[in-house]
């Protein structure tokens, strides 16, 4: 693709994390720069990161690269073109959609909440497939990103801001309400209600318990059955079901790196891992109990998976073991 | 267990003789072409060629149909970038005339930047094309997605960033 003399890491490896803040730095620069009203301060301070590091150099130099490939298209024809396949793929992926709930609806007698829940999915607002992440801004401003195969329902009413998680996880990044009285923000899931005050913070729906970490303010949760409530502040996390509430712990950033489209491995197991990437695959991913408790640290781009278990065979003494297409297992090389 | 490595050219010979005449009856019944069932057969055995070894291929068959699906979902995916083009061009007021070298090259890099920004969100992919392709402002395009000029610069950089990383070179 991208010729790229690049004197950087053999591939395969990871991305460290410092070159991975540089190519998002580079591409936030791209954006300013790009932009319809740039200052001569905005050009002063792009040049001063610029220079200031030969990371950020090879970083903007790509991004560079990348742009000038679109110069090479003859503009309209080559959008339109490019427009139509955008939209061909959105109607095969619904007509995807609508075939799999049929296949779900013939399931039902079996009653298990995972294929209920998918069910109450289908009608839902906004929703995603596997492997999709989607950011969605609200009509106060307040941003929403669902993960892999989530579903949330929004209804903003006069006296309630009301985000109803059916299943998955969601990022919420709060504003305050412009209305007067203020109205609350409130995250709704079968074991409780979470009201935020002021915030950034993510909510998961797991198989036994709802987990919630939250990155900055602060929230409140309310289990469904009543007891105790709880303010969690930022950096911490907890577990709750609908009447009982976890003790908190450290909870950090890492959390909400699936928002840009990224995995994140700070000394994680292997064995953690795989269960997490698995979420953002459809068929089964596993990993041999010999090879669980290797560690591994980088920043993994969740666009294709089949890319991150070709890096983990890569940088770790594993093998990827595909016996079916949908049936890969990670085991000792 | 002795593996075969994949990349060994007498492995591949082997394969072939046994597997070629079987993959290609699979890719012909799958596209119901002779030229580009054969077509795709050849890039097949190619591409194994250039693999580094894996493993030792316990289901030969299973593998090589996995390969050339691969490679038949490209071909019909630059097939229809193609005809999607052509009407594009066929639709435009003024007579475009290109040579077949500038018309390969065109194609090439559009199948390259289709790819890039599969998996995009549909509205960043769009924000992105209409400022990379047509030279919109961020406010024009603002008023054609319905969304807010800000919004449209943190697509534009995550646009960006997906493309920095589907081709970075310690991810490849």
């Amino acid at each position: 693709m991208v010729p790229s003399p690049s004197s950087r890491a053999t591939s395969g490896e990871p991305l460290s994390l410092q070159n991975f803040a540089a190519l998002q730095e580079a591409a936030e620069w791209f954006a300013v720069l790009r932009g319809d009203r740039v200052s001569a301060a905005d050009r002063r301070s792009w040049q001063a990161w610029h220079d200031s590091s030969p990371a950020h150099r090879e970083a903007w130099r790509r991004v560079q690269a990348i742009s000038a490939q679109f110069d090479n298209l003859p503009g309209k024809p080559a959008n339109e073109a490019l427009a139509l396949r955008g939209n061909r793929r959105r109607h095969v992926s619904r007509a995807l959609v609508l075939l799999c709930g049929g296949a779900a609806v013939g399931g039902i007698s079996l009653g298990v909440p995972p294929v209920r829940r998918y069910l109450a999915s289908l009608g839902a607002d906004y929703r995603t497939g596997v492997g999709e992440i989607r950011n969605v801004e609200l009509s106060d401003r307040s941003q929403l990103w669902l993960n892999t195969a989530s579903a949330a329902d929004v209804s903003y009413t006069a006296s309630l801001r009301r985000i109803h998680l059916l299943t998955g996880e969601i990022l919420v990044a709060s504003r305050p309400d412009a209305r007067l009285p203020p109205r609350p923000l409130v995250v709704d899931v079968a074991a409780g209600r979470l009201r935020a005050l002021g915030t950034r913070y993510t909510v998961r729906i797991g198989d036994h318990s709802t987990h919630l970490a939250v990155l900055e303010g602060a929230v409140e949760v309310v289990p469904a059955r009543g007891g105790a409530t709880r303010i969690v502040p930022a950096g911490q996390q907890l577990e709750f079901g609908s009447d009982w509430l976890s003790d908190t712990s450290p909870a950090n950033a890492d959390h909400a790196a699936w928002s840009r489209n990224v995995l994140m491995a700070d000394g994680t197991t292997l064995g953690d891992f795989v269960a997490e990437l698995s979420r953002y695959r459809r068929g089964y991913l596993g990993c041999a109990p010999e090879v669980a408790s290797l560690r591994l640290v980088g920043v993994y781009p969740l666009d294709d998976t089949d890319r991150i278990l070709a890096a983990l065979e890569a940088s770790l003494p594993v093998r990827v073991q595909r016996t079916l297409p949908w049936w890969v297992s990670i085991e000792a090389r | 267990m002795s593996a075969t490595p994949l990349s060994a050219p007498s492995s591949v010979n082997a394969l072939y003789s046994s597997h070629h005449g079987w993959l290609f009856n699979w890719l012909w019944r799958k596209m119901g072409s002779e030229h580009d069932a054969a077509e795709l057969a050849q890039d097949t055995f190619v591409r194994l060629l250039s693999a580094q070894p894996a493993t030792e291929l316990a289901e030969p068959r299973a593998y090589l149909s996995t390969v050339a699906h691969g490679l038949m979902v490209n071909h019909w995916r630059r097939r229809a970038l193609e005809r999607a083009y052509l009407a594009a061009l066929a639709a435009r007021p003024e007579a475009v005339a290109s040579s077949p070298e500038q018309h390969a090259l065109v194609m090439e890099t559009l199948c390259e930047v289709d790819a890039m920004l599969d998996r995009l969100g549909i509205k960043v992919r769009q924000a992105f094309l209409l400022a990379q392709l047509e030279g919109l402002t961020y406010a024009e395009i603002a008023g054609r997605l319905g969304v807010s000029e800000r919004m449209i610069k943190k697509y534009m950089a995550q646009a960006m960033l997906h493309c920095l990383l589907i081709t970075e070179p310690a991810l490849a």
